[in-house]
């Protein structure tokens, strides 16, 4: 390699100097983001680890709230585990998982197939469908309430139309059986155009000769999409269901802004009334702003934990050949 | 370019052979232009109610009876010249701490995305997995270690407090790295034979090729910090002078009120803003990040 | 450290004594500045205030008013002790939150205007002063110079922290529910509602009444009820007040304990729930994504609501006809089977006076244990609570005056309504002042009240499960940490 000479004098390094000082260079360019990454990520998670086995109690001093917390060891796990509003919220993560990531996967896989023409006006309704997504989920949240209210909202007012009387008697988000699926519809619409940006970029990257060659194999077009595109964004695929699932963990504007803050209509579930919205995202607010900063700290890392079996799921299914 | 996605949905007879153009775009738009405009109902739904009298907002009724008043600018008035809500204020600070996290999320992005996508160094594999293993934890938790941070710093109050803890921004890093990844090693050879610095080599050579993904990465965290509400609520006191827009629009939701009209004109102001700017910089990234991306 | 073992131990003396001297000379340097710091501030010492309120925007500039106000009042007065009063508006909600991060940054201001349902957090967080333990407080009693307060409102500020009762605010603003009725609709269905056997001209004044009103008001086809409700607890508590329905007691240990289910909470939960699930006269209201009786009420859908005096002005730009009426009361006859009223009573009886009952919110003026000037903070607050400054927030604001001398004449010519809500706000009632209590609305009673509407749990279910949930996760915590807390402080 030309690049050897850069070494200087020309002595057989067991490891070549220049690597040496590739690495330097790799130290000094991550320096900035590492040190950022170290005092305001890593140190707050190790924190939250020692505070997942404290909790605050009633006489916690606010001035010195985090001095007052009072060592409980595994307590704040064990309630937790023990509490079926816990396994609610999880269950009902789980349901949006499913209903929002493999939604919006195919719809922004769709979206990108339709605009990857040279549709008249591609480029402009490429820009309109991505521009949702950068709306504030809160407010965005709070009009798609006012759209989906069963009195004056337009859905009730369609599905009327349409003979289907029972989203005016029910409404969209005030009935357990619907609540998550009508949020998760509007949250697709609003994601689904960065996915398309996505997708369009790496459908880009897939060389034509790969086309060519399934159409000399005489393969049609549903083939093609099957055997031949599909596989072959198989990472990109991987990428949007984990920063997807990173999304649902995560997600919490969008129950606090389409429950007015309630976490939903209630039922019951495993013998205690739960809240059909009350996700393990708004759970975990509602722990934080009620100041129980050790349940708070302790969900985090079980959520981690169910984050992390999840993902290396995902990596096995989908990663096979990334 | 070979044509392959042009054929693939929604575009092929039974037969499998090619629908004529026209048809094809045809049931294109019939897809696509009822998809869009429920994609933006919300944003219609909001400027419109914006605009309505009160009581109107929550009416499903659009066109004025004769001698009706149903539209007003009144809402917009309000949150404009209220002498008590200093808004121009509230949009420039939102604008300097948006434009700073995103300015400074893009370089230290782009530096560190440089190094784990080319440089080779002990431990750079490992590091990277714990870096992403990071985008796993619940955000809220942050929180409250962060905040005790920024006061253990000193920086209640100020604008390096309100932006620096957001911008070790995994996710762009992982974007960059991607990206970079991609760029071809005979490249940065070349230059570094043509005795470019290590810096010259980043700042002429790596810079130049990523520029679409950065000003993605520059608009995504500028439109998510012009919405964050919960960190510069509590990073500022109430009299700081560097309060930002959404805590500003959030003195508008009243004690018990709930005006529809009022609230759809404050939230005007935390989604316009954006949606011009995108409208202005899409060019430079959806067509960056997509370029070629078409077939025929 | 070769210097120092070659130096004779005599010139190591010195050199200690040296350190010793100079240490001496900084010492007095720093007493005598902190001296002349103190006798230079006894000549003229700035009072600086810091102030953070919840106030709605058109409130404010009045607040504003006051503030410049009281410091030309102060200044005159004190010329020795300029006052400076730094007012800031913070989000009503995020107010609890604001004070928490606050305190954290030692930034807590010396005055704060905070929901009275946030009262209980404050104090047991060591942010809110006890009041009466300040030299000019002007009473010589908490209950003498609660007799100057709409006592429902005085209410929530005083608690039990410590084992000590102790005034923690003063009430700056209160507010209750009322009837507010749609004069338009009862004059459209007039002809039914005489034929029901109801006056149109006057809005009902017990609930069985009021079902006969609201049953004639009602068109399903057409999308118009005759009532609209919402569901939270705070909307609920007229109906637990006016049936006497308690939800906490102390046993004979000092133990909180749960006082529902009970016939009482019972009969007040049966009597709300039933408007939506037997007589069919409520618009499901209540639910989240559905219009909510503010809005309804204003679109004429609503020809009821229970709200408060903040929608008066609201409604009034909408062109909206309405009158304000007392909350219905209880029927008579189940009075009197429920025991609340003797059985000889009659519908004026002054016992059947309480059968009407609202709620109490609104915000008090608290002072904070950091403030450094209590006594002037102390001054302000009473002057804002004055006969004089009350009275323009009602003539002017169409608030509820919390002091009962501001009740008397007033000028109410703009705000007709607001004597309704004084005599409303008199009968009032707060919940108990209990920590945790801010988690019993959204998080137990809501949800189970839910239930109860859309009829997958009935009454008594709910309550019981209430008793249970309240007992759990408010009470028995409470208990412990108050038995923990009591044994250290007594230690300490």
């Amino acid at each position: 390699m030309s690049i050897l000479t850069l070494s200087g004098n020309g002595r057989p390094h067991k490891r070549p100097l220049w690597l040496y000082y590739d690495a330097i260079w790799g130290y000094v360019f991550i320096v900035p983001f590492l040190l950022v990454a170290a005092v305001f990520l890593i140190f707050p998670i190790a924190y939250s680890f020692y505070l997942s086995f404290r909790e605050t109690w009633l006489y916690s001093n606010w001035f010195d709230q985090f001095a007052d917390m009072r060592y409980v060891g595994f307590r704040n796990y064990v309630d937790l585990l023990r509490n079926p509003q816990f396994w609610w919220a999880l269950v009902a993560t789980f349901v949006y998982a499913l209903l929002v990531i493999p939604t919006s996967i195919a719809a922004s896989l769709a979206l990108a197939l339709f605009l990857n023409t040279r549709l008249p006006g591609y480029r402009a309704l490429r820009s309109a469908f991505f521009l949702p997504h950068v709306f504030d989920v809160f407010v965005v949240g709070i009009i798609w309430l006012l759209l989906y209210n069963p009195q004056i909202g337009p859905f009730a007012e369609f599905f009327r139309w349409l003979g289907v009387e029972w989203f005016k008697k029910h409404g969209f988000v005030d009935n357990p059986y619907t609540i998550l699926p009508s949020i998760a519809f509007a949250m697709v619409l609003k994601g689904m155009g960065f996915g398309m940006i996505l997708f369009l970029t790496a459908l880009n990257n897939i060389p034509d000769s790969i086309f060519e060659a399934a159409e000399i194999d005489g393969a049609n077009a549903r083939q093609k999409l099957f055997y031949v595109t599909i596989p072959l964004l198989r990472p990109m695929i991987l990428f949007m269901s984990v920063t997807g699932l990173v999304g649902v963990l995560n997600a919490f504007a969008e129950f606090y802004a389409m429950t007015k803050a309630t976490g939903g209509v209630a039922f019951q579930f495993l013998g205690a009334t739960v809240q059909a919205a009350r996700v393990s995202g708004f759970y975990l607010y509602q722990l934080f702003s009620d100041a129980f900063y050790g349940h708070a700290a302790a969900m985090s890392f079980i959520l981690l934990l169910i984050g992390l079996v999840i993902t290396w799921v995902n990596f096995r299914i989908l990663g096979k050949e990334a | 370019m070979a044509n392959f996605a042009n054929s693939t949905l929604a575009t092929t007879r039974a037969y499998g052979r090619p629908m004529p153009k026209a048809w094809r775009y045809a049931l294109s738009y019939a897809v696509l232009l009822p998809l869009l405009l429920l994609v933006h109902l919300p944003l219609l739904w909001m400027i419109i109610t914006a605009f309505k009298a009160p009581g109107y907002g929550t009416k499903l009724e659009f066109i004025p009876r004769a001698g009706e008043a149903m539209y007003t600018l009144e809402n917009f008035r309000q949150v404009f010249f209220d002498k008590d809500f200093p808004f121009y204020r509230f949009a420039w600070n939102s604008l300097v701490v948006a434009t700073g996290c995103a300015v400074v999320t893009v370089a230290i992005c782009t530096m560190a995305g440089y190094a784990f996508a080319k440089k080779r160094f002990p431990g750079r594999d490992l590091l990277f997995a714990g870096l992403i293993t990071i985008m796993l934890v619940p955000g809220i938790i942050f929180m409250v270690p962060q905040y005790r941070l920024v006061l253990k710093f000193g920086w209640i109050n100020t604008y390096l407090g309100m932006i620096l803890p957001h911008t070790a921004n995994i996710f762009g890093l992982f974007l960059l790295r991607q990206h970079i990844r991609g760029l071809p090693d005979s490249l940065l050879e070349a230059a570094r034979v043509d005795g470019a610095s290590e810096i010259g080599t980043f700042f002429r050579i790596v810079v130049p090729l990523s520029v679409p993904v950065m000003i993605t990465l520059f608009l995504l965290t500028f439109v998510g910090q012009w919405s964050n509400f919960l960190w510069q609520l509590i990073v500022n006191t109430p009299d700081s002078p560097h309060l930002t827009l959404p805590v500003g629009l959030s003195l508008f939701q009243g004690q018990y009120q709930t005006e529809w009209e009022k609230m759809m004109a404050g939230a005007c102001f935390s989604i316009l803003p954006i949606a011009v700017l995108f409208t202005v910089a899409q060019r430079f990234f959806i067509q960056g990040l997509t370029a070629g991306s078409v077939k025929e | 450290m070769l210097a120092k073992y070659a130096c004779p131990k005599s010139a190591q003396g010195v050199v200690q004594q040296w350190r010793f001297i100079v240490l001496f000379a900084v010492a007095v340097c720093a007493l005598s500045l902190a001296w002349a710091d103190a006798e230079s501030a006894r000549e003229a010492k700035p009072v600086r205030l810091t102030l953070w309120q919840g106030f709605k925007f058109k409130e404010v500039s009045l607040l504003r008013e006051n503030i410049a106000e009281f410091k030309t009042k102060w200044n005159a007065a004190h010329p020795d002790r300029p006052l400076e009063i730094i007012e800031s508006q913070v989000p009503f909600f995020d107010m609890v939150q604001k004070l928490r991060s606050a305190a954290l940054a030692r930034q807590v201001p010396d005055i704060a205007f905070v929901d009275v349902n946030n009262m209980v957090q404050l104090i047991y967080g060591g942010v809110a002063r006890p009041l009466d333990e300040l030299p000019n407080f002007p009473a010589k009693s908490i209950d003498e110079f609660r007799a100057r307060f709409v006592p429902g409102a005085f209410d929530s500020n005083v608690a039990v922290f410590k084992g000590k009762r102790h005034l923690y605010g003063i009430p700056a603003q209160t507010t209750t529910l009322a009837l507010f009725y749609n004069k338009k609709r009862f004059r459209e269905k007039a002809a039914d509602l005489r034929a029901a056997g109801c006056d149109p001209e006057r809005a009902p004044r017990d609930w069985d009444e009021f079902i006969r009103y609201a049953k004639v008001l009602t068109e399903p086809a057409k999308e118009l009820y005759g009532f609209g409700m919402n569901g939270s607890f705070w909307f609920t508590m007229p109906f637990f007040n006016q049936y006497g329905a308690e939800f906490i007691r102390r046993d004979e240990k000092g133990n909180l304990r749960p006082a529902i289910p009970s016939p009482h909470a019972l009969a007040a939960l049966e009597r709300k729930a039933n408007f939506y699930l037997r007589d069919g006269i409520e618009a499901g209201a209540w639910r989240d994504g559905a219009l909510d009786p503010d809005q309804g009420f204003k679109n004429n859908r609503y020809a009821m609501v229970l709200t408060g005096p903040w929608m008066i002005e609201d409604f009034r730009s909408a062109g909206l006809d309405f009158g304000v009426a007392l909350i219905p009361r209880v029927p008579l006859g189940e009075a009197k089977r429920l025991g609340l009223v003797p059985p000889d009573a009659t519908e004026d009886s002054p016992e059947a006076e309480k059968l009407t009952a609202g709620n109490v919110g609104g915000m008090n003026g608290v002072i904070s244990t950091t403030c450094k000037d209590p006594d002037v903070a102390l001054e302000f607050l009473l002057f804002f609570t004055s006969t004089p400054i009350q009275r323009r927030w009602a003539e002017e604001m169409g608030e509820i005056p919390v002091v009962l001398d501001a009740q008397k004449n007033l000028n109410l010519s703009r705000f007709p309504e607001v004597p309704t809500f004084i005599q409303q706000i008199n009968t009032a009632k707060a919940f108990p002042a209990i920590p945790l209590a801010n988690t019993f609305e959204p998080q137990i009673f809501n949800p189970e009240f839910s239930l109860v509407l859309q009829r997958r749990a009935t009454p008594q279910q709910a309550l019981e499960r209430i008793a249970r949930l309240l007992d759990e996760r408010i009470l028995k915590p409470v208990n412990e940490a108050e038995a923990i807390a009591l044994k250290e402080f007594a230690e300490k």
